[in-house]
């Protein structure tokens, strides 16, 4: 190769570089064009898309621009994008993650672009409008509420002697129900989805609260009691003494291979579950203390900080026209992404009650709301730190690698240690 | 020079079995990627896919923008490869071939640089970049990238291992430093050129630290972090994981394949001094 | 005469400088000045949003007495001390192995041996979390179809770090067994023929031989495996994400969870300069201690 060769391989290199100088830029273009970004992905993201797809088809002056995935990476990008003067006009956020990063969202009643709200709705259009405040201060729209329920197997079911068709509704019932299965040599039960830290944690919670415990109060850690044991040691005997299952399991997996009875997961779950074979039903879990509890969450549309500038006040009006339009579409968000939609009007939608989701497990997700038997966490500036602190002790007791006691005495340390932290 | 020493069967044999047994997670990953969802989340490992399907490598392209993230990780690599040698070319032969004061004080600063990654300040490089206003591009990846001592260090010692009797005489007839690189010292270099250009873009294409601190949009993430969001995303399983894993391998494969020598000889080049 | 060299000599010095300029520009600020930048950082409670405050050593202060930071430091050293000399014994005993170059197949065993490096982090991670998943992985179950009880690889506290070890060491033993190659290669083979004439047995060979001849590329390899493995991020986030619990969160992992999970961007940066200051210390004492800078010189 000589110097002219070599010369246009470099050449050639450098252009293919720079050409890169263009990347790819998500945000928007022109004055009115939005970015929305979700944290959903699968059958969520799907129904997302959908829904954005048809409010464009009937707006063609909407220049809405939607991307979607990644929960573990979407708050740190939030964050950061907010920090860097690039962030989407539109996110979703949980509720348990959402005070901390209020300091990135717009009080939607007080924005570049006027009061929001008023372009939107009202209040009284959403169902538990409270949960959108923080500080007093509606940081966002109330989109769904999601929980947890038990996903079973009605082969494994029948082929434990069970009645495919007959859910335990009582603590005896379902550990009968355990027994049976793991007799008949497949898996009985798994409490916590794919068995990461935080689904532990929050299967715990379920049962603490079920205890009538509570996990933080007037700014101290709170569930370092009997109660909280006692929920504890029930939840690691699961896969411990009980057999049911063992620690370090992913329930999903084996779930979808057809080797598990029940599994603990959240209503997310219904697509993947569509697409299996698999014939499964759906029901919440039953008392196991005192009350009839089950963790859930909320999902939030909000509106991120964004730079000064004369097309911050245009972009924020346009998300406002956008999420007006979104409104009528809660109840299709319902039917495809399996949780409760916070709109009154989605909720006594007909079309949501005919739906194949309301039969399969909708119906029951949004009884148990209603009745108060979800429970989310508490709201707290610093929820998301506690939620960090307690998790590697809830999994190690889970492990089986740590005793309780030991557990929630070193948890109590360190979340009180983080509530006290400035 | 080596000479071959005769070796036993048993110990060729040995060496056969290790590199089997070495490959075998590669070999279970590409399997794994065509059997159907059932075999592989079964308990029962087989081998023996009893059909073979394609489906999982669909499903992920239809739910990741996988290509994307080829893409990006491509012009990220081809970004930090053009500008490295550009800037390391200058820089190598201002430390090979120039004498002036306090040279090899740099060089030996440098030097003892090569071995600080550079990546474990990424919290303050994060803000820096962010303050240049290159965050979430491709710059801000390749430019820490294209300044590693260890690509100085490949080409300078090149450059001095060059004999000086073609520069004496170009320098006699009166030609300047822009000419004799130009003119001599690249055309001779290309093998350093080649071993650089291949260690350089093997190494941002597989960058993982810096990429995921500072290409967190969705739309510019390269193929590591990509990779990475399928891990507990909850409508990925390990059936799209292997296609996607097996999908990202495919290229270094055909690389390899088909440059063995080459990349052998690049990478040991950056590592070892004559 | 003597002008014409000052001249010479002063263009040299201008073309030297300038010619290192762009190289120099990109290495100090993106090498360098992160460093200062970083500790300055770490001073403050910083609020990229605005409101940071300067609080001194208030984030070292609170580091040290944080038990999850100095179990991150034990795990740092603890995966340390399994990962470098696993990967660098692995990477000399494959070097040895291909010396003699000639058998049949020998390019099949250097390609394979070598191959995973090439991989990136999250197909390595990803693919071996899938071997050693406890349901559906190949190594749990040949283990438990040989009779014995399968170990929780990567959910025991014992047993997780050694694991990421390995599987580190799988992926990056390729690239050290090229630099011993290349050191093997510049020993002259009289040495070994004559000593062989003279008595020497092979395990001789290999210590008063071999290895001191292969310094340099020993130092090389050992310093920059050394330095990978304290400051490892990627296998973990991807296999464990410092599970079980917190048993295998190294420093880089709590710096990174530090930063963008709960947002404590000071305090981050001060794990970032605690984490640099030990591998720069530890590669500069080993650099001067083992002679490094004559050899390289």
């Amino acid at each position: 190769m000589d110097r002219r060769g070599f010369l246009k391989t470099a050449g050639l290199l450098g252009l293919g570089g720079f050409g890169a100088l263009g990347m790819p830029r998500t945000a928007a273009a022109a004055s009115t064009k939005i970015w929305f970004n979700t944290l959903f992905h699968g059958g969520d993201a799907d129904a997302m898309e959908t829904i954005v797809k048809t409010i464009r088809a009937s707006n063609p002056d909407y220049a809405i621009d939607l991307t979607q995935g990644g929960w573990t990476e979407y708050y740190a990008q939030l964050y950061n994008s907010v920090v860097a003067g690039e962030a989407p006009q539109l996110g979703i956020v949980d509720d348990f993650r959402y005070e901390s990063v209020a300091k990135v969202l717009y009080d939607i009643t007080d924005t570049p672009g006027g009061n929001l709200l008023d372009q939107i709705g009202k209040p009284d259009d959403f169902a538990q409008w409270n949960i959108s405040l923080v500080g007093g201060k509606p940081l966002g729209l109330p989109l769904d509420q999601n929980g947890f329920g038990i996903y079973y197997n009605k082969e494994v079911f029948k082929k434990a002697g069970l009645d495919p068709e007959h859910v335990p509704q009582t603590r005896e019932e379902f550990e009968a129900a355990c027994e049976a299965i793991k007799k008949s040599g497949k898996i009985a039960f798994h409490p916590a989805l794919s068995g990461e830290t935080r689904f532990i944690r929050r299967a715990w919670l379920a049962l603490l609260w079920g205890a009538n415990g509570t996990y933080i109060d007037n700014g101290k850690a709170s569930f370092n009691t009997d109660k909280g044991r006692e929920a504890l040691q029930y939840l690691v005997d699961m896969v411990g003494k009980r057999g049911w299952n063992k620690p370090g399991t992913n329930g999903i997996n084996q779930f979808l291979a057809g080797e598990l009875g029940m599994l603990q997961n959240g209503t997310w779950f219904y697509l993947t579950l569509e697409k299996s074979k698999i014939d499964y039903g759906c029901f919440m879990p039953p008392k196991f203390f005192e009350k009839q509890v089950s963790w859930g969450g909320y999902h939030l549309i909000v509106l991120p900080r964004q730079p000064e500038g004369k097309e911050t006040a245009a972009r924020l009006q346009a998300s406002a026209k956008f999420l007006k339009a979104f409104l009528p579409f809660y109840s299709t968000w319902g039917q495809l992404g399996g949780a409760v939609p916070l709109l009154n009007a989605a909720i006594a939608d007909p079309k949501l009650h005919e739906s194949k989701v309301w039969a399969k497990q909708l119906k029951t997700f949004s009884d148990a709301a209603a009745k108060g038997i979800i429970q989310a966490e508490p709201r707290h500036p610093k929820i998301t730190d506690v939620d960090l602190a307690v998790e590697p002790f809830t999994q190690q007791a889970f492990n089986g690698t740590m005793s309780v006691k030991d557990a929630l005495d070193k948890a109590e340390v360190e979340v009180n240690k983080v509530l006290a932290a400035s | 020079m080596m000479k071959a020493h005769p070796i036993s069967a048993l110990k060729c044999a040995g060496y056969y079995t290790l590199a089997v047994v070495w490959i075998i997670p590669i070999i279970w990953m590409a399997i794994t990627s065509i059997k159907p969802t059932s075999e592989v989340m079964s308990f029962t490992p087989t081998w023996v896919p009893s059909s073979i399907t394609f489906e999982h490598f669909w499903a992920l392209l239809d739910r990741r923008p996988f290509f994307l993230w080829l893409a990006n990780s491509l012009q990220v690599a081809l970004l930090a490869t053009a500008i490295t040698i550009v800037v390391t070319t200058f820089a190598a032969y201002s430390l090979a071939r120039l004498k002036w004061v306090g040279r090899d004080v740099v060089f030996a600063i440098l030097l003892c640089a090569m071995f600080i990654p550079w990546e474990i300040n990424s919290i303050p490089l994060f803000f820096l970049v962010k303050d240049m206003g290159i965050l979430n591009t491709f710059l801000a990846v390749a430019l820490p990238l294209s300044a590693l001592p260890v690509s100085l260090f490949l080409l300078r010692q090149f450059f001095i291992n060059i004999p000086t009797d073609l520069e004496e005489a170009a320098k006699i007839d009166g030609c300047g430093h822009l000419r004799i690189l130009w003119h001599i010292i690249i055309p001779v270099s290309l093998p350093a050129y080649g071993a650089l250009a291949i260690f350089i873009f093997i190494f941002s294409w597989n960058e993982f630290f810096w990429s995921l601190v500072a290409l967190q949009r969705s739309g510019v993430r390269t193929l590591p972090i990509g990779l990475k969001t399928l891990v507990a995303a909850s409508d990925i399983q390990y059936d799209l994981m292997m296609a996607g894993s097996f999908m990202a391998t495919i290229p270094a494969l055909i690389v390899f394949l088909i440059l063995k020598r080459q990349v052998i000889a690049g990478i040991s080049m950056a590592g070892v001094r004559r | 005469m003597r002008n014409s060299t000052n001249d010479a000599d002063r263009r040299d010095l201008v073309a030297g400088i300038l010619f290192l300029l762009p190289y120099l520009a990109l290495w100090v600020t993106f090498a360098v000045l992160p460093v200062g930048y970083g500790f300055y950082i770490s001073l403050h409670k910083w609020d990229p949003l605005g409101g940071s405050r300067f609080i001194g050593f208030g984030n070292y202060v609170e580091l040290f007495g944080n038990e999850r930071f100095l179990n991150a430091l034990k795990n740092t050293f603890v995966y340390a001390a399994w990962a470098i000399p696993l990967t660098l014994i692995l990477g000399m005993a494959f070097a040895l192995f291909l010396k003699h170059v000639k058998f049949r197949g020998a390019g099949f065993v250097e390609g394979s041996l070598f191959f995973p490096y090439l991989l990136n982090v999250s197909v390595v991670g990803i693919v071996w979390n899938f071997l050693l998943d406890p349901n559906v992985g190949i190594i749990p179950y040949y283990i438990r179809a040989i009779g014995l009880p399968s170990p929780d690889f990567l959910n025991s506290p014992y047993l997780v770090i050694p694991t990421i070890a390995f599987v580190s060491a799988w992926w990056l033993t390729g690239y050290r067994m090229i630099i011993f190659r290349a050191g093997l290669n510049a020993i002259p083979e009289e040495l070994y023929e004559s000593s062989t004439l003279d008595g020497a047995t092979p395990w001789q060979q290999f210590y008063l031989i071999t290895l001191p001849l292969m310094k340099p590329s020993i130092l090389f390899a050992g310093i920059l495996t050394l330095v990978s493995g304290l400051c490892m991020l990627g296998q973990v986030l991807v296999m464990t994400n410092g599970g079980p619990g917190t048993s295998s969160e190294v420093l880089a992992l709590y710096m990174y969870r530090t930063a963008f999970e709960s947002f404590n961007f000071g305090q981050a940066a001060a794990v970032g300069f605690i984490l640099f200051a030990i591998v720069f210390s530890i590669s500069m004492t080993m650099i001067r201690w083992l002679g490094l800078r004559s050899e390289l010189n």
